[in-house]
């Protein structure tokens, strides 16, 4: 097996300079190279005879006569002196900045073209009525703290999407097809937990056995994906996943409507 | 001349001094370079375009160019190189308009060798039809591969002198040279199947 690799490898290597070989132009070392390999392989053997008539048909059409040329120096100074072009003075194009005025006709055209095709747009005007628009108040969904560290809390704090914007009709009353976006985050943290009935004897408890965290712009986290799903066993975690999600609410909304403060 | 010949005079009058004579405004000097090297180039030009007075017109564009663009020769390569090259892209130029109008066009050599020799008429028409193949052969190959194959192989210039003209490095040239032959071997095996 190695040998046989071997042999393609020389093979391959042998097949550069098998031209060479024919037509004499190659190093003693070599050559004795080649003459070694073509000894022991008939096929570099057969293919070194071809490419030596090969060789020797070019090498016969090189020194075959080539018409001569029916121009001479005269025909050429008279260019030059004609075009009365100095040495070394490349030639200025007839348009040289032909293209750059096809390039602004180009892009007027596209730019009225794209007027032309697009709804009219909203104005800064009416856009400034839209961002001061008093957004609604989120309001917490639940808010159930428990001051006494004997019970778990089960913490539910989430805060509905932020409301869009109504479109402003235009004055063709046309609805305005482009929206403004929502800026900043929607953060929702939702805790799963369970709640026990006290008996006589044992108070109410509730646990919580896992938050989920999704601080994501306008999507929601796909029923069963646990990659939004965070295990917080003990209270601690709980509160700190409050504070997160508070945090990022905080950053997406001015006034959030859920104090995180004391968990 | 081959551009060997052409280096060997090119000892007595160097080409930074004729170029500097011909940036100066010289003609006699420039008419020095189109002696010397106006055979290769129409020879080179030849071989690519296989038309004659395509080649001829091709020369003449070549040497205007290199009139008009004489300050870029900074003589790290030999003039007849530098003429080359600027001859490889007026060929690439002519090549690409032929594609775009295609026009039959008719192998004059021929034509021509087929009288005024005293040779035996059969063997000097055995001869040119070999050469017509040949030339047939070459002037198939796909326009890089025929550049570097008549570089080399017609106008027998070194590795290091192809690279130079094509722009491109020398183990780019042995690479493609050893195409461009397997190409050409495979074409011509029909032609020399009786040789074999």
């Amino acid at each position: 097996m190695t040998r046989w690799l071997a042999r393609i490898v020389e093979c391959r290597t042998v097949a550069f300079l098998l031209w060479d070989y024919g037509t004499d132009a190659l190093a003693e070392s070599e050559r004795e190279r080649v003459d070694r390999h073509l000894e022991s392989c008939p096929g570099c053997f057969t293919r070194a005879c071809e490419y030596r008539l090969c060789a020797s048909a070019i090498r016969e059409v090189r020194t075959a006569a080539v018409p001569q040329s029916k121009s001479d120096w005269s025909q050429l100074a008279g260019r030059i002196t004609s075009a009365g072009v100095a040495s070394g003075q490349l030639p200025r194009p007839a348009h040289r900045f032909g293209w750059l005025a096809g390039l602004s006709a180009a892009i007027i055209v596209g730019l009225l073209g794209t007027c032309r095709l697009l709804p009219p747009m909203v104005m800064d005007s009416q856009r400034a009525q839209i961002d001061m628009r008093p957004a609604v108040q989120p309001q917490p969904v639940e808010r159930v703290v428990q001051p006494t560290g004997i019970e778990r809390p089960r913490v539910a704090v989430a805060w509905p999407k932020r409301p869009v914007a109504q479109p402003i009709p235009s004055r063709s009353e046309e609805p305005v097809r482009r929206q403004p976006r929502r800026k900043g985050l929607v953060a929702v943290a939702i805790g799963v937990g369970r709640r026990t009935a006290g008996g006589r004897d044992t108070p109410p408890s509730m646990s919580v056995e896992s938050i989920r965290v999704a601080a994501v712009d306008g999507t929601s986290p796909a029923p069963g994906d646990d990659a939004n799903r965070l295990v917080a066993p003990d209270p601690v975690s709980v509160a700190a996943m409050a504070h997160v999600t508070y945090v990022l609410a905080r950053a997406a909304y001015d006034e959030p409507a859920v104090e995180a403060r004391g968990w | 001349m081959s551009a060997f010949a052409c280096r060997e005079r090119m000892v007595k009058t160097p080409d930074e001094e004729l170029a500097a004579r011909c940036r100066a405004g010289d003609t006699g000097a420039f008419a020095e370079v189109y002696a010397r090297c106006e055979r290769p180039v129409f020879r080179y030009a030849y071989h690519l375009l296989g038309c004659r007075d395509e080649a001829d017109d091709a020369k003449q564009e070549t040497f205007m160019r290199a009139w008009q663009s004489i300050r870029s020769f900074k003589g790290d390569c030999a003039l007849p190189v530098w003429l080359l090259s600027i001859c490889t892209n007026v060929c690439r130029d002519r090549i690409k308009s032929q594609r775009r109008k295609p026009v039959t066009q008719m192998d004059d050599r021929v034509a021509e060798r087929c009288g005024g020799t005293a040779e035996d008429p059969l063997k000097q028409a055995e001869r040119n039809h070999e050469h017509a193949a040949v030339h047939a052969a070459i002037r198939g190959l796909p326009t890089g591969h025929r550049e570097i194959i008549v570089l080399r192989e017609l106008e027998g210039l070194s590795y290091q002198d192809v690279a130079t003209t094509l722009g491109c490095s020398v183990p780019s040239v042995k690479v493609r040279l050893f195409r461009a032959r397997r190409l050409l071997k495979q074409r011509l095996c029909s032609l020399l199947e009786d040789r074999l």
